[in-house]
C-alpha cells in the first residue's frame, strides 16, 4: 500500500487495513454476481473506494493521541529526509550553529558581566536604590541618606555597599584585595548563609571580622577550613576569618567578584556613614514580602524630598530612585549589552534565513511529492505540520550543534579577546540561563524560517506540478519572489553588520591615535601602601625619599609619586567640591588627583603656565594648586589664572593658589569629555593611595625588581601591592573600543559570508530556472558576455535593493549606535559608502560562479534536456 | 478534520441512518452502506470515504460497539453493535430529526 504505512504500527492499523479490504472483497463479489468480469468488479469496487489513504487518514485522527503519534510520524519522516539529503542538512545545521552558538556565547559573556541576577534567596524582592540628580545622572547613596531610608516601612531591611581595596597579609605577603565593606546586615538581608564557617552577626560583630569569597578562598588559603577562626593583618590591624561565601555568591556586582567582606563595624568609618556629601554608597534593600516595588519608591521619594528640604546644601535637587535587580543589571548592560544582541541577533536571523531559503528550494525540488500527497488525500494543515515538523528538527539540530560550538568558543573566545581585562575572575559557563536562551533562539529561528515555506507549498497548485511541468508554475514564481526578498533582506541585514563594524574600527583607531595627555611609554607604576595622612611628617619625608633613592638608579629617568596614575581604571576618582571667590558663591564639585614633584615633566606633559609642583611646596608653606587647561578656561576665562585663588571645604576651608596651568589629560576613559580637573601637592593634601611612577630606559617592566629592592632599604616596611606599566593602563582603556570592535568584525564576517551563501543561492537557481531560456538566446547568437551581463545584473539588483534597505536600517539605527562611537559619527557616509561597495562586490562575485555556469553550457544540450 | 463545512452537514444524518441501520442487530460496514443503499432505492449511496470515519467516530464516542466475527461467506469482519448509548442516542437524534422535518414542511407549505 502507501509509503506511510511502515510507519505506523500496531493492531489499529492492521484492523483498519482489513476492515477496507473485507469491503473491496464484499464489493468485487456483489459486482462479479451482478455480471461484471472479475477484473472489472475489482477495478469498480477499488473505484468506489475512493483515497483510501485520506479515509483512513480520517479514521485515524480522531482517535485520542493521533496527534502524538502524527507528530512521532512527522519526525520520522522528518529525520529520513534530512538523512536522504545530507548536503542541504549540513549547510542549514552548519549556518544554524554559527547563528546560534555565536548568540550562546554572546549571551554568556553579557550574562555573566551584566545581567546574571544575584545569587540570593527570593531575589524579586530585591531592590536596588540609586540617586538621581540632575547634575550626576545615577549615582549611589550618601551614608546619612542611606540611614535615613531605613526608616522605609515597605522594605524588610536596608544594606550599604561600599567598594574598598584593603591590604591583606597572608602567610607574610601583603597583597592588595577588592572587598566589599557592607553593613552589618549584609548577609541575613540578602539571606546568603557561608559555605563554611558563618556569615555577619546582623546587630554589629563584636571584633573584627571578614567573610572570604569562595574564589579568594580557595586561590589564597587551598580551600583549607582551618583558617575559618584564624586572625590576619589587613590594613594594619588583626580580623578574623569567620566564613567563606558560597561559590554561587559572587558579591553585589556582576563584573566584580569581591575577594572578601568587611562589616562596617570592623571597617569603623562612622564619617562616612554619616556624611551626606557624596553619594557613594551601593544600597539594597528588600521588599516586604507581597509589597509591590512603586510603594518602596512612593515612600523612599517622600523621604528624599523631605531629606532635600532638610539638607538643601546636601540634598537639593537629589531625588531617589528603587529598581528591581533585574532593572538594575539590565540598565547596566546598557546600550554596549543592546547593540553586541542586536549584532549577534542579526547574524542569527541572517542563518535562518539562508535555511528559509534552502528550504524553499527544497520545497521547489519536493513540489512533485507534495503535489502526489496532496491528491492522495493528505491535508494541507497536515502537509504544513510536516514541514514545520522538518523545520523543528533542524532548529533542533542547529540548537544542539551550536551549544556545541558554543561551549568551544566560550573556551577560546574570552583568552582572545581578553576578556579577563574588562571583567576580572568572571567564569564564562553555558549555565541553564545560557542554554534556556539558546534553546528560545533556536525555537525563534525555527519559526523565522520553518514558516514561510511551509506556508507556500501547502498553496501549491498540483495539476502543473503533477504534469512535471517547470515552467507555468505559479508558486515556483511566488517562491522566486520570497526569495529575492529574503536575500534583499539578508544584504540589508550584512550591510548594518559592516557598517557598524566599519564604524567601531574606526573608533578603536581614533581611541589608539587619541592623545591621552601624557606619555605612557617606558612608565612604571608601582602601588605602595598610604603611611598616614599629610603632614605627619613621615609622609612628607618619605615619599620625597623615595622619589629620589628611586631616581639614583641605573635605567631610571625620572620618579614621582600620584594618588592615581592617569587611566588608573578604578573608574570615578575622587572629586572635591571648590568655592571661586566673587559673587558665585556655589560650591562646585571638579574631579582631583594629588601629585608629587616631577610628576608632569615625568609624563611628558609640561605646563602650560606657571610651574608644577616642587620640594619647596611643604606642608606648612603656601597651599597651591595646579589646574587643567578645562577649568582655567571654565572657572577664570579670559584671564590668567595663575595666582588667583579657590577654597575647598567652604567659605572657612582652606585657600589655594594656582600656581600651574596643565594639558587636559584622560582621567577614567579615553573617550571621556574633556572636563575640569584639579591636582594637589603630595604633602599638603591627604592622599588616599599611593602610586609611584618610574620613568626608565627602554624595557620598562625589567626594572620592577630593582626598584623594589631599592623601596625596601627606604624603609623595611614598604611593601608593593602591584606593578604594571603605564601603557597597560592605556591598553585597558583602549579594551571598551577593541572587543566591541572585535566582536562587530567577526559578526560581520559571518554575516557576510552567510549572505554570501543566500546570494549564491538565489542566483544557482535564477540561472538554473533560465537554462533552457539561455540555450535559446546563445543560438539566436547572443554572446556569452551578453549571458554574463544579464546574470551579474540580477546579482547586482538584488544587492542595489539590500544596499538601499540596509541604508536606511544604519540611519535608522545611528541614534542607538552613536554612544558607543568615538570620533566618527553613526551616519558616517563614507562608512556606508565601503560597506555598500563590499556587498555588492559579495553579490558580483557570489554571481560569478552560476554565470559562468550558463555561458558554459552547450545550447544543443540545452534544448534537448526538455 | 479539514472540510469541515461538509463533513457536519452530513454528519449528523449519516450517524442518524447508521444507528438506525444497526438497531436490528450487529452488521459490518460493508452491510450498513448496501443496507442504506437499498432500503433508500438506490437514492443515497454512502461513500466508504464517509462511512468508515463515521463508524470510527461513533466507536469513540461508545455509541457503537465494535468485534471481529466471521461474515456470512466466513471471512473475518468487523462488526458494529449498537450499544445502550446508542439507543439513547438514536432516539434524541430521531426526535431531532422530525422536529426538524416538521419545521421544515411547515414552512414549505405554508409560505
Amino acid at each position: 500500500m502507501s509509503w506511510l504505512d511502515r510507519f505506523r504500527g500496531g493492531r489499529f492499523e492492521r484492523d483498519l487495513d482489513d476492515e477496507l479490504k473485507f469491503d473491496v472483497e464484499s464489493r468485487t463479489q456483489d459486482n462479479i454476481r451482478a455480471g461484471m468480469t472479475p477484473v472489472e468488479a475489482r477495478r469498480q469496487a477499488l473505484l468506489s473506494l475512493g483515497g483510501v489513504d485520506r479515509t483512513k487518514e480520517e479514521c485515524r485522527d480522531g482517535r485520542p493521541l493521533a496527534w502524538l503519534e502524527t507528530v512521532a510520524q512527522d519526525l520520522r519522516y522528518g529525520i529520513r529526509g534530512l538523512r536522504a539529503n545530507p548536503g542541504f542538512t549540513l549547510i542549514a545545521a552548519l549556518s544554524l550553529a554559527a547563528g546560534i552558538g555565536a548568540n550562546s556565547v554572546i549571551f554568556s559573556f553579557i550574562d555573566a558581566i551584566f545581567t546574571r541576577p544575584m545569587a540570593v534567596s527570593r531575589v524579586s524582592e530585591i531592590v536596588h536604590i540609586i540617586t538621581t540628580s540632575p547634575e550626576s545622572g545615577f549615582a549611589g547613596v550618601a551614608g546619612a541618606d542611606y540611614l535615613d531610608y531605613r526608616s522605609a516601612t515597605s522594605l524588610a531591611g536596608v544594606a550599604a555597599v561600599d567598594y574598598r581595596g584593603p591590604v591583606l597579609t597572608i602567610n607574610g605577603v601583603s597583597e592588595r584585595t577588592y572587598a566589599e565593606v557592607v553593613s552589618d546586615n549584609f548577609f541575613t538581608l540578602l539571606g546568603v548563609e557561608a559555605a563554611t564557617g558563618r556569615t555577619f552577626r546582623e546587630e554589629a560583630e563584636p571584633s573584627p571580622a571578614i567573610v572570604l569569597g569562595h574564589r579568594f578562598f580557595q586561590s589564597k588559603f587551598g580551600g583549607d577550613a582551618r583558617v575559618i577562626g584564624q586572625a590576619v593583618p589587613m590594613n594594619g590591624g588583626m580580623v578574623t576569618i569567620v566564613g567563606v561565601a558560597p561559590a554561587s555568591f559572587r558579591g553585589t556586582r556582576n563584573d566584580m567578584a569581591a575577594d572578601l567582606w568587611v562589616p562596617f563595624s570592623t571597617w569603623n568609618q562612622p564619617e562616612e556613614v554619616h556624611d551626606r556629601r557624596v553619594p557613594e554608597f551601593t544600597v539594597i534593600g528588600r521588599l516586604r514580602p507581597g509589597v509591590p516595588i512603586s510603594r518602596a519608591q512612593q515612600e523612599l521619594t517622600n523621604i528624599a524630598s523631605n531629606l532635600a528640604r532638610a539638607y538643601p546644601a546636601t540634598n537639593k535637587g537629589r531625588s531617589v530612585r528603587v529598581e528591581s535587580d533585574r532593572e538594575h543589571r539590565m540598565r547596566a548592560a546598557g546600550a554596549l549589552g543592546l547593540l553586541v544582541m542586536t549584532l549577534v541577533g542579526a547574524v542569527l536571523l541572517l542563518a535562518s534565513v539562508n535555511v528559509a531559503m534552502l528550504l524553499l528550494a527544497r520545497a521547489e525540488t519536493r513540489k512533485r511529492e507534495m503535489a502526489v500527497r496532496l491528491t492522495l488525500g493528505a491535508g494541507r494543515a497536515r502537509l504544513v505540520r510536516q514541514l514545520l515538523t522538518e523545520a523543528a528538527l533542524l532548529a533542533g539540530l542547529g540548537a544542539v550543534a551550536g551549544v556545541a560550538l558554543g561551549g568551544v568558543l566560550i573556551r577560546v573566545l574570552p583568552p582572545a579577546l581578553r576578556l579577563d581585562r574588562i571583567a576580572p575572575n568572571l567564569d564564562f559557563v553555558l549555565d541553564s540561563r545560557v542554554l534556556l536562551f539558546s534553546l528560545a533562539v533556536a525555537a525563534a529561528s525555527g519559526l523565522v524560517f520553518g514558516v514561510v515555506p511551509a506556508l507556500m507549498s501547502a498553496r501549491a497548485d498540483l495539476a502543473p506540478a503533477l504534469k512535471g511541468a517547470a515552467a507555468g508554475a505559479g508558486t515556483s514564481a511566488a517562491r522566486a519572489r520570497a526569495r529575492n526578498a529574503l536575500v534583499v533582506f539578508q544584504v540589508g541585514v550584512s550591510l548594518v553588520l559592516v557598517v557598524v563594524s566599519i564604524l567601531l574600527a574606526r573608533s578603536f583607531r581614533n581611541a589608539l591615535e587619541a592623545d591621552p595627555g601624557f606619555r605612557h611609554d617606558n612608565v612604571l607604576v608601582l602601588e605602595i601602601p598610604h603611611v598616614g595622612a599629610a603632614g605627619t611628617g613621615r609622609h612628607d619625608l618619605l615619599y620625597r625619599q623615595i622619589a629620589d633613592a628611586v631616581r639614583a638608579l641605573p635605567g631610571v629617568r625620572g620618579a614621582a609619586v600620584a594618588m592615581r596614575p592617569p587611566l588608573g581604571g578604578s573608574g570615578g576618582g575622587r572629586t572635591e567640591k571648590i568655592l571661586l571667590p566673587g559673587p558665585r558663591q556655589e560650591p562646585v564639585e571638579v574631579g582631583m588627583s594629588v601629585v608629587g614633584p616631577g610628576y608632569f615633566s615625568l609624563l611628558g606633559s609640561p605646563l602650560l603656565r606657571g610651574r608644577e609642583f616642587d620640594d619647596h611646596d611643604g606642608f606648612s608653606a603656601l597651599k597651591v594648586a595646579v589646574v587643567n587647561q578645562t577649568a582655567a578656561r571654565r572657572f577664570w576665562p579670559s584671564r590668567n589664572p595663575i595666582g588667583k585663588v579657590f577654597r575647598t571645604g567652604g567659605a572657612n576651608g582652606p585657600a589655594w593658589e594656582i600656581v600651574g596651568v596643565s594639558r587636559d589629560a584622560r582621567v577614567n576613559s579615553i573617550a571621556e569629555a574633556r572636563g575640569p580637573y584639579l591636582y594637589f601637592p603630595f604633602a599638603q593634601m591627604d592622599s588616599g593611595d599611593v602610586n609611584l611612577l618610574v620613568e626608565t630606559a627602554p624595557g620598562a617592566a625589567a626594572l620592577v625588581k630593582p626598584v623594589r629592592e631599592r623601596l625596601k632599604e627606604v624603609d623595611k616596611e614598604l611593601v608593593v601591592y602591584s606593578s604594571f606599566t603605564l601603557g597597560s593602563l592605556v591598553e585597558s582603556a583602549l579594551d571598551e573600543f577593541r572587543v566591541p570592535a572585535q566582536l562587530a568584525a567577526a559578526l560581520a564576517l559571518m554575516g557576510v559570508l552567510l549572505a554570501t551563501v543566500g546570494l549564491y543561492g538565489v542566483i544557482s537557481h535564477f540561472v538554473s530556472a533560465r537554462t533552457r531560456e539561455t540555450g535559446i538566446r546563445m543560438a539566436l547568437g547572443a554572446r556569452p558576455a551578453d549571458v554574463l551581463g544579464s546574470v551579474l545584473g540580477r546579482a547586482a539588483r538584488l544587492a542595489a535593493l539590500g544596499i538601499a534597505l540596509g541604508v536606511v536600517l544604519t540611519l535608522a539605527a545611528g541614534k542607538a549606535l552613536a554612544s558607543q562611537l568615538y570620533g566618527v559619527s553613526a551616519g558616517d557616509w563614507s562608512a556606508i559608502a565601503s560597506a555598500s561597495a563590499l556587498m555588492l562586490l559579495v553579490a558580483l562575485a557570489a554571481g560569478f560562479v552560476p554565470a559562468r555556469r550558463a555561458i558554459r553550457t552547450d545550447p544543443a544540450v540545452t534544448l534537448r534536456q526538455e | 478534520m479539514s472540510d469541515s463545512s461538509r463533513t457536519d452537514l452530513l454528519q449528523g444524518t449519516l450517524d442518524l441512518l447508521i444507528l438506525k441501520v444497526l438497531v436490528p442487530g450487529p452488521m459490518h460496514g460493508y452491510a450498513i452502506s448496501q443496507r442504506i443503499q437499498q432500503v433508500s432505492r438506490d437514492i443515497l449511496q454512502v461513500q466508504q470515504g464517509s462511512l468508515y470515519p463515521a463508524l470510527h467516530r461513533l466507536e469513540r464516542r461508545k455509541w457503537v460497539k465494535a468485534e471481529w466475527a466471521a461474515s456470512e461467506n466466513n471471512r473475518r469482519a468487523k462488526y458494529y453493535r449498537l450499544t445502550a448509548a446508542g439507543h439513547r442516542q438514536l432516539e434524541e437524534e430521531l426526535s431531532n430529526w422530525e422536529r426538524i422535518t416538521s419545521a421544515v414542511s411547515l414552512i414549505l407549505e405554508n409560505t
